[in-house]
């Protein structure tokens, strides 16, 4: 199943850059110009990815973020923004960004990095799974009781 | 009131040599008073006028004639609205509840309108009153200054947020659509077939953007350099963020021993570690660690060496290394350091061996350029000054041997891959 992608970037084209370069490497993507959009995506779809613009004109990339991890926390975030900081680039990395690049960004690298932050998630996911699994096996064998131990 | 004035009431008292003193000290008191650069009036008891010196008279530019037994309301360089004002004054001044100063605006005989500052004493003869010296100082001239100096002051401030949204903004645009000239370029190079002649251009395109972006790059952190108000940072913790940027470090360890060092700067700290950590990351081939320590260096200063294992600087490259267009990379990051550390009053110097490692030496005087404190070390320095002392005189370029002798556990983290962005 091909993964999905949001984009939420104000500038049209960038947005309609981002989408073409995501679509040629299969990727579903859906693309928004504002924070509210974003949230509303968010509400009636799910996405493996967003990449986020740090400034819109109706709210900051960090509280999209914030917003976004609450509906799908298993999302990855991307921050990507046209005014350079390292102030930002540190509150991103602290909210839970998974990667912050600068416009213009290199699209090789971006993909890249999308890749990776991907299947970085995937093998957790699977971890986390494995983990349940486990457990639930062992919690299951310790609830049933033994018949030597309780054979007098 | 003049010593001759007094004669008839005190003369009695006074032999003839402290006479003759006191009528010398008499004329160097009216020389005092003619030649003063501060206009001086004197009134009796009634508000009459007695004497004026020149200062006076060309400040106002009326004649002796005009002023000189003349009650002072009646004087004409006085706005009629004051004249209330100065009688309830001077009724204070003669009961001795004399104000130190106060401020009016009076016209002079062009017409003009003059600020004044005065300052008042009550004349005392013999334990009895005898009339007021006012002294006026005209501050037309200071007061239009200090009003022009506020108003350029706003002008620049107004400018300088204008020029800084502009220029933001502008890079910001830029940025944006040179996003979609990259992304462009790499839609249409999928469509290209190898050798394609035309890829050939769209390389040349490709690298001009590049060019653009570390322009931009570097006139965003030349415009804050100085900019932001220093304050005591946490180096340990701004190295530590500083690390953060790199999503991917290629498995690089770091050490960072920076515990307890806090230093007067600004958040442009962070962007000298990232330019340190960049360079490593980018030119130091098969790096496997970077260190970050301080030790008193004698003196009043700090040393604060970064160093990693890498294949270090030529010698032969030593000397442009901080220049602008240093050809490794985008030619502004080392630049950028020296400028920061300019602004800050610190030096940085490489001391490393070519092959064996990079080695930043960064020296902080104990005070800033204003007597500011420049860096303090908290308690939790001591051990690791003690450590630090224990090793001197043992070379630093072995990062593991010059932190192995500590007991304390390590602010150590490992991070997984390499830079991507």
């Amino acid at each position: 199943m091909n993964e999905s992608v949001l984009v939420v970037d104000d500038d049209v084209d960038v947005r309609e850059t981002l989408s073409s370069v995501l679509l040629s490497e299969g990727y579903l993507v859906e693309s928004v110009k504002n924070g509210k959009e974003a949230i509303k995506a968010s509400e009636t779809g799910y996405f493996d990815v967003a990449l986020i613009d740090m400034e819109l004109p109706d709210m900051k990339g960090i509280e999209i973020l914030r917003r976004l991890k609450e509906k799908q926390p298993r999302m990855v975030m991307i921050i990507i923004t046209g005014f350079p900081s390292l102030e930002n680039a540190v509150k991103a990395v602290n909210e839970g960004a998974h990667g912050y690049v600068l416009k213009p960004f290199n699209v090789a690298e971006l993909l890249k990095m999308l890749r990776k932050r991907l299947d970085e998630k995937a093998a957790e996911y699977f971890q986390f799974r494995t983990e349940i699994e486990k457990n639930t096996v062992f919690s299951e064998q310790f609830k049933k009781p033994k018949g030597s131990i309780f054979t007098r | 009131m003049l010593v001759t004035e007094l004669e008839p009431e005190v003369g009695h008292d006074l032999n003839l040599e402290s006479m003759k003193l006191l009528k010398g000290h008499d004329r160097g008191y009216k020389f005092t008073i003619e030649l003063s650069p501060v206009g001086i009036m004197n009134m009796d008891m009634k508000g009459i006028v007695t004497s004026v010196n020149a200062a006076l008279l060309e400040g106002t530019g009326y004649s002796e004639h005009e002023i000189v037994g003349k009650h002072f309301t009646k004087l004409k360089f006085f706005r009629a609205q004051d004249i209330t004002k100065f009688l309830k004054l001077y009724g204070l001044i003669l009961n001795r509840r004399t104000p130190k100063k106060f401020q009016y605006a009076f016209i002079h005989k062009d017409g003009t309108l003059h600020q004044c500052e005065t300052f008042v004493s009550l004349l005392e003869a013999g334990g009895k009153r005898t009339g007021i010296q006012a002294m006026c100082i005209d501050t037309t001239g200071i007061r239009q200054a200090e009003h022009n100096r506020k108003e350029m002051l706003a002008k620049q401030k107004l400018l300088n947020e204008k020029l800084n949204v502009i220029s933001q903004l502008t890079r910001h645009n830029i940025r944006n659509k040179l996003s979609a000239i990259t992304g462009n370029i790499y839609l249409g190079k999928k469509q290209l077939a190898a050798g394609h002649k035309a890829l050939e251009y769209i390389d040349k395109i490709e690298s001009s953007c590049s060019q653009i972006v570390k322009i931009l790059n570097f006139a965003g952190v030349y415009e804050m350099l100085g900019v932001e108000e220093a304050a005591h940072a946490d180096v340990e913790k701004a190295f530590e963020e500083a690390v953060l940027l790199f999503p991917d470090l290629g498995g690089v360890r770091i050490i960072n021993r920076c515990k307890g060092l806090v230093v007067l700067a600004d958040s442009l700290l962070r962007l000298v570690f990232y330019h340190l950590i960049d360079n490593t990351i980018k030119y130091g081939r098969n790096v496997s660690q970077i260190v970050v320590c301080y030790e008193e260096a004698g003196a009043g200063k700090l040393r604060l060496a970064y160093e990693d294992n890498g294949c270090g600087i030529p010698q032969a490259e030593k000397s442009e290394l901080f220049s602008k267009g240093y050809e490794k990379g985008s030619g502004f990051g080392l630049y950028l350091v020296k400028e920061i550390m300019k602004v800050y009053g610190w030096t940085i110097k490489e001391t490393g061996k070519s092959r064996q490692g990079a080695k930043f030496a960064i020296t902080i005087p104990k005070t800033n350029r204003n007597g500011r404190i420049n860096y303090r070390l908290t308690s939790s320095m001591n051990t690791e000054l003690g450590v630090l002392q224990e090793l001197e005189g043992q070379q630093l370029t072995d990062p593991t041997r010059w932190f192995s002798a500590s007991s304390n556990a390590r602010s150590q983290r490992t991070a997984k891959g390499k830079c991507s962005d």
